[in-house]
């Protein structure tokens, strides 16, 4: 169960909504602290950003979880209950940047990205916290493991039973962090970075990390057309595609095309399919879940390994 | 590439520039102290409401107890007060959890001859009708005989091997419509959260309970919850209503209704709830299962499960399960074939493949697919009506 903070007139304030309220606050400061461009330009991004932020995570939520709400106008009039999806705060933040550059306030939209997918990084880092205060982390409900950060004991909502689950929040919140670290560092100290290269590496690890970890989660969003295939992890491993072929791209610009170019791809897909298995596998095979996630993060790092591999021979070249 | 540069680095800003700042922190705090009310607040939400006012419990309580009270009496004169031993209530579908079933109640059996007893006490409540289960059946070498009764419900369950397929019955006797119920997991329509059956069975006190209709798998037919019609889809679908006497009420996929219909069709019914998977294996004692059905693949070989009425307040819920020594599964018409031998007046087919699991107090009767239950959104289930 949520817990109440305090009561303000007929509105109950959860600790769960201070703290996502304050990891907001956190990818703010963040973003204001990194940014380098106009003021002006961070003037506008940032409250429309928010504002997209709440609009397009609830469509997004909505859009997946219909049954949920009572019509769409219902879901994107009332706040007061419902949910947001994270992949609508991404699309949103992606939007403002897009409005900025629309309306000629920022010239270096790769930049922009770059300090975003930071300032959100940092937000996501506080915000997963929240599940401390609530019971909204649902992994795997663990039977021998029962201390942090593996596990820890949420009420269940019907009886009130403690159950510990797998505590998935907490470790997308240190994995999240350690790649807002690695980011950071390579932001602030990274020799012939383009502008980009940070938002793409962050997609790259954090699609990764998302494509892993949403499945352990047990209140995934699915996607319409099929019941089992997660809205997050489909999106994470489409962010991994997307900035491996964008290194792939750069690399044979940079480099020129190379017969063991070849050979790579096709162990990249290859790395690609055996985490798509994996994840096939472990629906089938729950009890498996530890060997499956072992093989998924291997396949999936190493494909990740490989993608910053080109990166890095397009930029020595670049 | 630009190198990074701390602000007090950084040329000064346009009177523009300047401006914006102040204007723009006051919005941004402005929305932040805004976004406090409206996040993470969700599911309590919505559980508070679910749940029933505690003193609304206590008077209904009270409402009940007092007409067992005599209507007059002396003043100061000491009245015994005498309840029924056992009362067999009319549970309320607002409850989440069911009453806690009796532990003695519990058991298990080797054989049918053994079960003589069960028959005899199950009378009672049979008032008339008979069991499928008894001397009739082929059990499955090695699977035990498992049951509950009380003074409400009589469930038995066993395994009878049909090719290479076996097939798991639950049999269940209830005294009240109210027994036959339906949980959504954490108690509420829309939940995010998906649990195992034989979780869900635990939390609720189920004394037998079968993996639902996974209604946040699909988007199909009308969609009924504690007597409100939720969601009517475009996306046909055979519907299986149950009414406040636990009697099953099918439409079939071809017919339609608009919100308005839909709910004055379960106002007329008194519908509880529905269950949207199908197709329809049986009705009125006969088969009808459709050649070709959107939901459940119903011409591939798998596992499945179904809801079968034998009679008032009679069930039998099936499952069709491959076994590590019995790989064989079934497609819709052998299965429905096999579910209209067994006398039932009405059959429908609830989700099946890894989905399909029955439990009797909380644990695993059927061998379900892969030996690994699936995380769903909802069961039905039956429980007593006389436990603590």
């Amino acid at each position: 169960m949520d817990r109440i903070a305090f009561i303000v007139g007929d509105t109950f304030i959860y600790w769960s909504s201070i703290i996502l309220t304050l990891a907001a606050g956190v990818a703010i400061c963040t973003f204001l602290a990194l940014h380098r461009g106009q003021g002006t330009t961070a003037a506008v991004v940032v409250p429309v950003a928010l504002v997209l932020s709440v609009i397009f995570g609830r469509l997004a939520h909505w859009y997946f979880r219909p049954d949920g709400y009572e019509s769409f106008l219902g879901a994107m009039t009332d706040y007061t209950s419902g949910g947001y999806a994270l992949l609508g705060v991404f699309l949103a933040c992606l939007l403002a940047a897009g409005l900025v550059k629309l309306l000629r306030l920022e010239d270096d939209l790769p930049r922009l990205l770059d300090e975003m997918s930071l300032a959100g990084c940092a937000g996501i880092v506080v915000g997963r916290l929240a599940c401390f205060f609530s019971a909204a982390d649902r992994g795997q409900i663990l039977e021998d493991i029962h201390n942090l950060p593996l596990a820890y004991p949420v009420n269940n909502v019907v009886t009130g039973a403690a159950e510990y689950r797998l505590a998935t929040f907490v470790i997308q919140a240190m994995v999240t962090a350690v790649i807002f670290g690695g980011l950071l560092l390579f932001f602030l100290l990274g020799k012939r970075r383009k502008s980009g290269d940070v938002a793409a590496l962050f997609l790259l690890f954090y699609g990764m990390s998302q494509a892993v970890l949403d499945s352990t989660r047990y209140d995934s969003l699915y996607m319409r057309s099929n019941g089992f295939i997660s809205v997050v992890q489909l999106s994470g491993a489409a962010a991994l595609v997307a900035v491996t072929v964008l290194f792939s791209v750069r690399m044979v610009k940079a480099r020129g095309f190379r017969p063991w170019y070849v050979a790579l791809w096709v162990a990249m897909l290859a790395l690609l399919g055996g985490a798509g298995y994996m994840e096939y596998f472990v629906q089938r095979h729950g009890d498996r879940a530890l060997f499956s996630y072992s093989i998924m993060s291997l396949c999936l790092g190493s494909l990740a390994a490989l993608a910053l591999g080109t990166y890095l021979l397009a930029r020595h070249r670049e | 590439m630009t190198r990074y540069k701390p602000k007090f680095c950084r040329p000064r800003p346009s009177p523009v520039s300047r401006a914006a700042g102040p204007v723009s922190t006051l919005l941004t705090l402005a929305l932040l102290v805004a976004l406090v009310p409206l996040l993470g607040s969700v599911s309590q939400r919505v559980v508070r409401n679910s749940v029933p006012d505690i003193s609304e419990q206590f008077q209904e309580l009270l409402g009940d107890q007092s007409s067992y009270l005599p209507q007059t009496a002396a003043a100061g004169e000491a009245v015994p007060v005498s309840l029924p031993a056992t009362e067999v209530k009319k549970l309320r579908d607002s409850d989440l959890i069911a009453p806690v079933p009796l532990a003695e109640g519990y058991g298990e059996a080797e054989s049918i001859q053994e079960m003589d007893w069960f028959q005899e006490k199950a009378n009672l409540l049979l008032q008339g009708q008979k069991l499928y289960f008894g001397p009739g059946r082929e059990l499955l070498e090695g699977a035990p005989i498992k049951y509950y009764i009380d003074d409400s419900i009589a469930v038995v369950t066993w395994k009878e091997l049909v090719g290479a397929t076996v097939l798991t019955f639950a049999e269940v006797k209830i005294a009240d419509g109210s027994q036959l119920r339906r949980f959504l997991s954490d108690g509420r329509f829309g939940a995010e959260t998906q649990y195992k059956t034989t979780e869900m069975a635990k939390s609720v006190n189920a004394v037998l309970a079968s993996s639902g209709d996974f209604y946040k798998f699909h988007y199909n037919g009308v969609v009924v919850y504690e007597g409100q019609v939720r969601k009517v889809y475009s996306n046909p679908a055979d519907t299986c209503y149950i009414n406040d006497k636990g009697d099953m009420i099918f439409t079939y996929q071809d017919e339609k209704m608009t919100q308005e219909e839909a709910q004055a069709f379960v106002d007329e019914n008194n519908i509880r709830f529905s269950l949207v998977f199908g197709p329809i294996l049986v009705d009125n004692g006969q088969r009808c299962e459709p050649a070709t059905y959107d939901l459940g693949e119903v011409n591939s070989f798998s596992p499945r499960a179904a809801l079968c009425q034998m009679g008032e307040l009679h069930y039998l819920v099936v499952t069709a399960n491959p076994e590590p020594e019995h790989p064989g599964k079934m497609d819709i018409h052998q299965f429905a074939q096999r579910i209209v031998e067994t006398g039932c007046e009405k059959a429908y087919t609830l989700d099946g493949g890894q989905t399909a699991a029955i439990a009797l107090d909380g644990e695993l009767v059927n061998h379900v697919l892969y030996g690994q239950q699936r995380p769903i959104s909802d069961i039905i289930y039956f429980a007593t009506a006389v436990g603590g």
